[in-house]
């Protein structure tokens, strides 16, 4: 944005200067050129005035000019007569017969710019006729002025202009940068605080400042906060309270099972009650699946890089008894050993811990469980895959809504929201998950996230 | 042996009251912080941190500025952070809601050897299975025996024999059990609590019993 407005500062000033400069600067060498050749047309007829007369002192008059004008100036002061003889006293000129002094013989005044050959270099050759009393042409006055000076100065001129358009197209450019950064500085403090939200920190505002339009943009973006730090702290006020308001009567009626169970010696009515301890124990980890499904929906958490490796290696440590156990064994193909995802504080632990839960208790002894990392553009991709039965293609579609249970052996004890969970949370940390078949007719779950 | 409950739920009060008084424990039950405060003092005291006047947490910080006596927190806020947070306020342990009665027992004993090692400790079980096990654990020197031949445990494995081994014959549930012995109570898979409960059982042979109660979570029983 600063810039677009620079350049669209400095344009202007470009084309201010050059309608300003340009038209000028043509006049002006035109200007120039004329009164060099206005000059010459005068000593040249001064001239002509004195070579008409032939006596002597006009004569000498003549060759005082002569020398005082090449004395003077760069130029050449030539004259000739009618017959294209030397003018006495002075010498025969250089190069008698150039169309200059013919047409000037001829009674016309003869103007060029261009090879001088009486000096042997480029500039003015003027010839003009000089005609006696009765106006027959008795000679002609050539003067030839070198262009060197002339361009020299032409030089000097453009040369400085150039300059200063240099100058003032530099001084609109840093003029431009401070204008531009003064009228940005809105919309910088505006990205700041949109970072601070992406981040998580819901209570970021930005000041109100600079023209209407950032105003208004500002004034939204503060209200829009402010109704999502309300949306979300209503939401995590309410997983407090329904945590402990279903927990409370739970732990009551655990406790008071308890306590029947402590006082009778029936075996029938003891194992009764065990059952529905049972039961209080299901709803209790059913209640905790919820709070933490709803605690993954409401967090605002700043996903940061984690190394997969590291992670996965932790996981494995975890679960390894329990794999060896049955014989499985735990393998991590890792493309690149450096890879790093983007993820929420803890997320992919358990990301990986509900679907490796799920991997083991599906996998036949002796089986092995595939944890395939890569990076594939900028996604860190991360699969699970098992050697169980798999899930027919319906089945995988819906395995990640909550309450779903499995045909399997997973489906009985679980409470249908471990898969949930590890979609509320890559979610939660822009990445995506899902299922798909393993190669070998087993399960394979991708988790797709950012890559740091 | 006095316990100073501070819980503003009435059934869990009332629930535990009888429980706890059935195992030897004489119950002082308090509704609030200022009465939790003004009440005579107690060998150990269980704190809510839900109470209607003040916060449980504060409770607890005012009571280990008076003195060393054993705080176990009990909460249905399984927060990470509340448990840091009470921990670090002074409290003893961490017991979160829905709990039973003898794994508060459980809880409560662990605490108190941790705390007052000298102490006789008072044990209503032990004296119902007076008779002598085959299976002994000391606790100090933190290990065990079968039949006085010593069994090398892994120190999990260890925590959580002698974590049981508090009230045999009770049923602990698995978040209860790794909330004791892996201090974590996140909600998920618990299989590593299985893979170290199979190697109790093949270390400890046919001397104790570590049962599978169906559901719920597992349960010693001496033989």
């Amino acid at each position: 944005m600063i810039r677009q407005l620079v350049a669209s500062y400095v344009l202007l000033v470009l084309v201010a200067i050059a309608a300003f400069t340009v038209p000028v600067a043509f006049t002006l060498t035109d200007q120039l050129y004329r009164d060099e050749e206005n000059s010459a047309r005068r000593e040249a007829a001064t001239a002509a005035l004195l070579l008409a007369p032939d006596d002597a002192p006009s004569r000498q008059a003549l060759a005082r000019l002569v020398e005082a004008y090449q004395r003077q100036t760069p130029g050449r002061l030539d004259v000739l007569t009618a017959a294209r003889t030397a003018v006495d006293p002075l010498p025969l000129p250089a190069a008698t017969d150039d169309p200059a002094f013919t047409e000037a013989l001829q009674g016309r005044e003869s103007l060029r710019w261009g090879d001088a050959e009486a000096l042997g270099a480029e500039g003015l050759v003027l010839a003009v006729p000089a005609r006696s009393a009765d106006g027959a042409v008795v000679g002609a006055v050539r003067i030839s002025y070198p262009s060197g000076p002339l361009s020299t100065r032409l030089w000097q001129i453009w040369g400085f202009r150039a300059a200063l358009a240099v100058t003032v197209l530099i001084a609109a450019a840093v003029v431009g940068f401070l204008l531009a950064r003064r009228l940005t500085r809105p919309l910088r403090e505006l990205n700041r605080m949109a970072g601070r939200l992406r981040d998580g920190d819901l209570t970021a505002r930005v000041e109100e400042t600079g023209p209407p339009e950032t105003r208004t943009l500002a004034g939204t973006l503060n209200t829009a906060t402010e109704t999502i730090g309300t949306l979300v702290g209503s939401q995590r006020a309410f997983i407090g309270d329904a945590s402990h308001q279903l927990r409370t009567p739970l732990t009551a009626l655990r406790l008071s099972l308890d306590n029947i169970a402590d006082g009778v010696d029936d075996p029938y009515v003891r194992e009764d009650v065990d059952h529905a301890t049972a039961e209080v124990v299901r709803m209790s980890r059913l209640v905790n699946g919820l709070l933490t499904l709803a605690r993954a929906e409401s967090t605002v958490a700043t996903p940061e890089p984690v190394r997969i490796g590291d992670v996965v290696a932790g996981r494995f440590d975890t679960w390894r008894a329990a794999a060896e156990e049955r014989g499985i064994r735990l393998r991590h193909d890792a493309a690149d050993p450096d890879l790093r995802a983007l993820a929420g504080h803890g997320h992919l632990e358990q990301v990986l811990d509900n679907v490796l839960s799920n991997a083991l208790a599906v996998s036949p002894d002796d089986a092995v469980i595939t944890v395939a990392s890569r990076r594939e553009a900028r996604k860190a991709v991360i699969e699970v895959v098992d050697r169980g039965p798999g899930l027919p293609a319906a089945d995988r579609e819906r395995a990640f809504d909550r309450f779903w249970r499995g045909p399997g052996l997973t489906g009985r004890s679980g409470s249908g929201l471990g898969l949930a969970i590890v979609k509320q949370l890559v979610s939660d940390d822009g990445g995506s998950a899902s299922l798909h078949e393993g190669e070998h007719g087993g399960l394979c779950v991708r988790i797709v996230l950012r890559a740091a | 042996m006095r316990v100073l409950l501070v819980e503003d739920d009435e059934p869990i009060a009332e629930s535990l009251t009888r429980g706890l008084g059935r195992y030897g424990f004489d119950v002082v039950w308090v509704r609030t912080g200022a009465e939790a405060l003004a009440a005579e003092p107690a060998d150990i005291v269980l704190v809510d941190l839900g109470l209607p006047d003040v916060d449980g947490l504060d409770v607890c910080r005012e009571l280990r500025a008076r003195g060393d006596v054993p705080i176990i927190v009990i909460s249905a806020r399984a927060d990470e952070t509340d448990r840091v947070v009470g921990l670090e306020i002074g409290a003893d342990d961490y017991v979160s809601k829905p709990f039973g009665v003898r794994e508060v027992i459980a809880r409560m004993r662990a605490v108190l050897r941790r705390v007052r090692p000298a102490l006789p400790q008072p044990d209503a079980t032990r004296s119902a299975d007076a008779r002598p096990t085959r299976l002994t654990i000391d606790r100090r020197a933190r290990r065990v025996h079968v039949d006085g031949i010593e069994v090398v445990l892994t120190p999990k494995e260890y925590d959580l024999l002698a974590f049981l081994a508090e009230a045999p014959g009770a049923v602990f549930t698995r978040e209860q059990i790794m909330e004791a012995v892996w201090d974590a109570n996140w909600f998920g898979p618990t299989k590593t609590l299985d893979v170290h409960v199979g190697a109790l059982r093949r270390k400890l042979g046919d001397a104790v019993a570590v049962e599978t109660v169906r559901g719920v979570g597992f349960r010693l029983v001496l033989t």
